[in-house]
């Protein structure tokens, strides 16, 4: 089998999102450590030929050079899991959890951005990046104190999908940026269930002790 | 700052699992909740006395919970049990964090905000059986989402502000309201009646006007006339 | 906020930018509360200024090249930076790991840097693991000749003390040359005989907000760069949500306002020197009201 590697900072969510899924599959793969800070390695010649975008995660597997959180774990899940409970085919599963990749790519990236802001002194529109970070949280915390009525702990279905994957990162570190938990009782308790899926771990900014 | 003690609910009790911790705001002080592996709830200071670490970053094991930072054990009382640096110290009795009265109470977690008050909690409703809709928190400061709230005709205002009694449509709730802090407010809102009595759709649909009443709350903000820091000033605490 | 009127803060220095990102494009930054401008000039001077109300660069400052950085004070330095022998070994190993921002007092994570009791629970299976959370007495004193703080005889278990190798006892020293500017001292793995030094040099920015840079000299030719700069940064974003959350976050030194023991003697002399000297930039004593 074509060896995975995925070219990674420590300190960056959206690979941490990778990490997390590799974990969750216990796929085996190789970490090719990327000096995002203070080197900006990422981007630089070698790593915009793998992503033009020039930003982590970069999965490549023999041929494949596949970059963007939300894509590899689509790939991976495709790939990896084969009984399908992390992507599963039927069309309205399916849709929704496209929905909620794409919430993952667009709105709720602006708590990526609030985080480099935080700790790198990213340049940023602080108050309008809080904003949009904050609005995102109270839209998934709305969401899953939905789902608690259907007696569901996940964001869609009885199961994990690669929505709680792509999902966690973000508010999980989010005290990294100054944003507290106090105002989101269900993602909590959705939180604690993504901590019990066999093969998670964390990164900085997530105690291990909880 | 001062204000007037009193009972103040500050989550949904179904939402603080055993063996977890959480942090909230009472009046902008930082509280830290907390249920211990027998389901009993605790509210205290949230400060570890050792090195000044938010205790809701805790971790809650059996009837103590320990602080992230050097892993401090404090018992039910609040007081110092184990400092993991020197396994062997008999811990003094001195070292204690403060505590406020904590009790579960119509499907919510209250808390007195006097650390020293003994008064009981005295409800105009007493009912065990409860169907939990959400916590709701607003950018909106207590004063005026109280004021907001009165203003409504499906709203009534028990309880000297601490409950407020709900009748949208069809359906009974009741919300218990926090006074977060200066530019926040969260409402604990529940059915009276069993969970079989309010199933999904029921609370569902509450949730939904919840969210409507935030949008609401927040579009048309009523400018806070009580001076700055001041709570006890709140007309409902009188 | 605007400039502190702390002198004892004022007459610090301080290190504000790596050299190697110091350039022809002016950079402004913050210290102290007062707003400073740097950069290289057509002669390839380097420079740094105050910025006045209207936003121009005003007073020039004094300026230091040193361990990778450039320095900077806005008062009258009665020293010179500290020295650090090991520096001027040649075969040392240079890591500059990139500065990182911290929405609290400096002074909290120069407290940070220096206990050990916080390994097995914010660096589980790196620095310190359970069961293994003693600390054991180790000796802390200010060292008048040279006005620091230092602190001997440090000993903590560390579950690999090499990648992959068993757990021991590690031996370490630290020292605080001056209050914004911490280091420690640790038996070099590889070379028994030797010393790997790790510092941070602390920029405040204001009374609760600082960016903080760790500095590593060591005797490795094994690790990769990479590796070595990884592993200082996953400690120092651990050690990050420890500082945000502490209450206050200003450093109190009124000694009855926290509750330290034997493993916190190095905190109790760090803050009796704080005290001696009469800093309060970064204090819960606070310059923030005192004129």
């Amino acid at each position: 089998m074509a060896k995975l590697t995925l070219y990674d900072y420590e300190l960056d969510d959206q690979c941490y999102k990778v990490r997390l899924f590799l974990g969750a599959l216990g796929c085996l793969y190789d970490k090719v450590a990327v000096d995002v800070h203070p080197g900006s390695e990422h981007r630089s010649a070698r790593y915009l030929r793998l992503n033009p975008l020039g930003a982590l995660p970069i999965l490549t597997e023999a041929d494949l050079t596949i970059y963007g959180a939300e894509a590899i774990l689509t790939y991976l899940a495709l790939k990896y899991d084969t009984a399908r409970v992390w992507l599963p085919e039927k069309p309205e599963t399916f849709g929704r959890i496209m929905q909620w990749l794409a919430f993952s790519g667009s709105i709720l990236s602006a708590a990526s951005i609030a985080r480099a802001h935080a700790l790198f002194e990213i340049e940023a529109d602080e108050t309008k990046v809080y904003r949009k970070a904050r609005l995102a949280f109270r839209l998934m915390e709305d969401h899953m104190t939905k789902q608690q009525f259907d007696d569901t702990f996940w964001f869609i279905g009885n199961t994990a999908t690669i929505v709680d994957i792509a999902l966690f990162p973000n508010i999980a570190l989010s005290r990294d940026f100054g944003v507290d938990h106090d105002e989101y009782p269900a993602l909590r308790r959705w939180m604690a269930h993504v901590r019990g899926i066999p093969g998670f771990i964390t990164m900085p900014g997530i105690p291990a002790y909880h | 700052m001062s204000f007037s003690g009193g009972w103040y609910p500050v989550a949904l009790s179904n939402q603080l699992e055993p063996a977890t911790s959480a942090g909230t705001r009472l009046f902008d002080r930082e509280i830290c909740i907390w249920r211990d592996s027998d389901g009993g709830v605790h509210a205290w200071e949230d400060r570890c006395p050792h090195r000044g670490m938010r205790l809701s970053f805790g971790f809650v094991r059996g009837d103590r919970i320990a602080c992230l930072y050097h892993g401090w054990q404090y018992d039910m009382q609040g007081r110092c049990r184990f400092i993991p640096a020197h396994p062997q110290l008999d811990v003094p009795s001195t070292i204690r964090v403060a505590t406020y009265p904590c009790i579960d109470r119509l499907g919510m977690v209250w808390m007195c905000s006097d650390l020293k008050m003994e008064m009981p909690l005295d409800l105009p409703i007493d009912r065990r059986d409860i169907a939990p809709v959400r916590s709701l928190y607003v950018d909106c400061a207590p004063i005026a989402t109280m004021q907001a709230l009165s203003a409504r005709s499906e709203c009534t205002v028990l309880a000297g502000g601490a409950l407020i009694s709900i009748h949208a449509g069809p359906q009974n709730m009741i919300a218990g309201f926090q006074p977060f802090g200066k530019g926040k407010t969260a409402l604990h809102i529940v059915f009276l009646g069993s969970p079989e009595q309010y199933p999904g759709n029921a609370r569902r649909s509450a949730a939904v006007w919840a969210e409507e009443l935030r949008h609401d709350l927040e579009r048309e903000p009523v400018p806070d006339t009580a001076p700055a820091g001041s709570y006890e000033a709140a007309p409902w605490r009188s | 906020m605007t400039k502190t009127t702390d002198i004892v803060a004022l007459d610090e220095w301080y290190a504000i930018a790596v050299m190697a990102d110091v350039g022809g494009n002016p950079i402004r930054t913050r210290l102290l509360g007062q707003d400073i401008i740097y950069g290289r000039g057509p002669n390839d001077r380097v420079s740094v200024h105050e910025v006045d109300a209207s936003g121009r660069p005003g007073a020039a400052l004094p300026t230091r090249e040193r361990y990778n950085c450039l320095w900077t004070s806005l008062g009258a330095p009665r020293h010179e930076i500290f020295r650090l022998a090991e520096a001027e070994e040649k075969d040392r190993r240079v890591v500059v790991c990139g500065w990182i921002k911290m929405r609290t007092s400096g002074l909290r994570l120069v407290e940070n840097f220096l206990d050990m009791a916080h390994f097995p629970y914010i660096h589980p299976n790196i620095l310190g693991a359970e069961p293994h959370t003693e600390v054991p007495q180790y000796a802390s004193e200010i060292r008048r000749d040279v006005d620091e703080v230092w602190a001997t005889n440090c000993q903590f278990y560390q579950p690999q003390i090499v990648a992959n190798g068993p757990g021991g006892m590690v031996q370490l020293t630290y020292r605080v040359p001056s209050p914004f500017v911490v280091m420690l001292y640790r038996v070099c793995p590889s070379s028994p005989d030797r010393l790997d030094v790790i510092m941070m040099f602390i920029q405040p920015i204001e009374e609760d907000l600082c960016r903080a840079l760790p500095v590593m000299y060591l005797i490795d030719d094994r690790s990769s760069q990479i590796d070595l700069l990884n592993f200082e940064q996953v400690i120092f974003l651990q050690d990050r949500i420890i500082v945000e959350n502490q209450r206050p976050l200003l450093l109190p030194l009124e000694p009855r306002s926290e509750t330290p023991t034997r493993a916190d003697l190095s905190s109790v002399v760090f803050r009796r020197w704080l005290k001696e000297k009469g800093l309060r930039f970064g204090t819960a004593e606070g310059g923030r009201d005192l004129v």
